[in-house]
């Protein structure tokens, strides 16, 4: 008898043994790879990174040299427009979901954010499509900007709302206090004291917005030349990472390389900055 | 004047705080005016459960099925990969890591979310094809199983943060009450924690399954885009959204292969509308649990 619940006792003991060990073993394989890619991608693109890179345009196969600078440029005015569709929008959403959005409608519009983070890239990128490329008649960095706007406002709302709803209360109603109107106490206080934690989640969506690529392929579509119309064609990083990444010239892919280090560098940078930066954000 | 301005004010942030839905509407309505003009022309069962898509032979054939079920293919081995490794990561960390690794392991893995898709649908190509190649003896790597491998990699972050948020909102006296009575600290997380964290981990899967289905260059690139009927996963398939990002800039405007991408805009916006009502529903289940703990 005694011997049995000894036995059981140790078979206890190896059981948990055994799957703690297989979780570690899981988690290993979870996250090894993950963060192995940041290695790969350094290793593979670093060697072809050079002034040339940031600056020159690209060439045709077989020329030697050349770059991806207008992709570059143009993933930042992309991205730039993108804000000024997206951070209007969402961050004075946000600020009505926080201050007003307690009702039917706030709930609406939550689960309408929630529904619009969901849809799939590529569906907003053909309704911009459908909405500024079909009727103008011709690709433009406009449509593509738009649709990467788009994919912002409900990460950003949310942001904002959190945010905002994390302002103590008090001040609000000290500035009401004091005579000021709703608006003014909304826009000037509340948003001021939130701002910072605004900034960050607006950070992180841009860092996300810059790694999109099937939103731009029928908006902004890609061109090889030095381009800062924005009713025209632009190239983007994403898309000429794309574009070089299918083909099966080693050149090409050599430079696909060096765009995926370029571009992971700087999503990951704005992300730790940020996060480094929002850590200082305190409440009181 | 002041009254004037402010009613403004008011009114545009409203506005804004409307624009969610009115995108999400206007997104629909727009799918369907482009998408419903290809069923003057083609049956509606025909288009869904047509076995054939061959939008620009003659006459044209305009089955998604096989497109559907390459979604569900990759759909499919993406999760299968994807939630026990997220379990067991999310576990790990919130359970059996040191804590002076905890943090550094939670940071690094929402700071890989970041990873643009583009990147690892490219390391797909270069890496992951050719090794996949080799183990199966295939003729191409570029199947489904490879996308469901780097779709889950994609996933991945999502479903860690969330299933480990989920672990940490269990009350710790549940917890405790297990060890009290002798459970060892296995016992207790399978038999106590997961259960009582099982909808942040359904809402988990559910956000992951979300991801992948929506998820188009990375399956672009790596599954090897044939529109036939997959038998398995180490077949090439082609998926919803892949489909229309490559034939997008090909279909004439206004033909019927032009509406009928749009149309399966349309069954993509509905597939995440579902997918989506069903994470919210085990989200609410999982903070209901957390305001409990409060």
């Amino acid at each position: 008898m005694e011997n049995n619940t000894e036995i059981q006792s140790k078979l206890r003991k190896i059981k948990e043994r055994f799957f703690l060990a297989a979780v570690v073993l899981c988690a290993l394989i979870a996250v090894v790879p993950l963060f192995s890619v940041i290695g790969y991608v350094f290793i593979k693109g670093i060697s072809a990174v050079n002034l040339d890179f940031f600056t020159k345009l690209p060439v045709p196969v077989g020329d030697i040299g050349g770059g991806m600078g207008n992709a570059i440029v143009g993933t930042f005015i992309l991205s730039g427009i993108a804000c000024l569709v997206g951070l209007p929008v969402g961050i004075f959403g946000g600020i009505w979901l926080a201050q007003f959005g307690k009702g039917k409608r706030g709930f609406f519009i939550r689960y309408s954010a929630d529904v619009l983070s969901s849809i799939p890239t590529i569906v907003i990128g053909i309704f911009a499509y459908v909405l500024l490329v079909a009727t103008l008649k011709h690709f433009s960095a406009v449509a593509g900007g738009f649709a990467l706007g788009i994919i912002m406002i409900p990460t950003v709302t949310r942001t904002t709302e959190e945010m905002v709803k994390m302002v103590p209360r008090n001040l609000y109603e000290a500035g009401l206090a004091l005579g000021i109107p709703e608006w003014k106490v909304t826009l000037h206080i509340v948003f001021r004291t939130a701002w910072n934690g605004i900034f960050t989640g607006v950070m992180l969506s841009v860092a996300r917005i810059m790694g999109e690529t099937a939103p731009l392929i029928f908006t902004a579509f890609n061109t090889p030349y030095w381009s800062l119309r924005v009713d025209q064609p632009m190239a983007s990083m994403t898309v000429t990472i794309y574009n070089y990444a299918i083909s099966p010239f080693a050149e090409w892919h050599a430079q696909a390389w060096a765009g995926s280090l370029t571009l992971v560098f700087i999503v990951l940078s704005i992300t730790l900055l940020v996060r480094k930066f929002s850590k200082r954000v305190v409440y009181t | 004047m002041k009254n004037l301005f402010e009613f403004i004010v008011e009114k545009a942030i409203f506005l804004s705080g409307a624009a969610s839905i009115i995108f999400v509407v206007l997104i629909f309505i727009f799918l369907l005016k482009e998408g419903l003009a290809l069923f003057g022309e083609v049956n509606f069962f025909a288009f869904l459960f047509g076995q054939n898509w061959y939008p620009i032979s003659d006459p044209p054939q305009f089955g998604i099925l096989p497109l559907i079920m390459g979604s569900v293919f990759v759909t499919f081995g993406a999760i299968v990969i994807a939630v026990p490794l997220g379990l067991a990561a999310a576990i790990y960390i919130s359970e059996v890591a040191p804590h002076s690794i905890r943090g550094f392991l939670k940071s690094g893995i929402e700071l890989l979310a970041a990873i643009p898709s583009i990147v690892l649908g490219f390391i797909g190509i270069i890496f992951l094809a050719p090794l996949l190649k080799n183990i199966f003896h295939l003729g191409s790597g570029l199947t489904a199983l490879a996308g469901s491998i780097m779709l889950a990699f994609m996933a991945l972050p999502t479903i860690v943060s969330i299933i480990e948020d989920a672990i940490v909102s269990v009350p710790r006296s549940y917890k405790e009450g297990a060890l009290a009575l002798g459970a060892t600290h296995w016992q207790a997380i399978y038999r106590v924690t997961i259960p009582a964290a099982a909808s942040g981990i359904l809402a988990a899967v559910m956000l992951g399954i979300g991801r992948v289905v929506g998820e188009t260059m990375a399956v672009l690139m790596i599954t090897g885009n044939a529109a036939i009927m997959p038998t398995s996963l180490l077949q090439p398939v082609r998926t919803l959204t892949a489909t229309v990002a490559a034939e997008m800039g090909e279909a004439v405007s206004g033909s019927s292969h032009y509406y009928s991408l749009f149309a399966i805009g349309i069954v993509l916006f509905i597939i995440s509308f579902i997918i989506n009502i069903f994470a919210d529903i085990f989200l609410h289940r999982s903070k209901a649990m957390k305001r409990r703990k409060k």
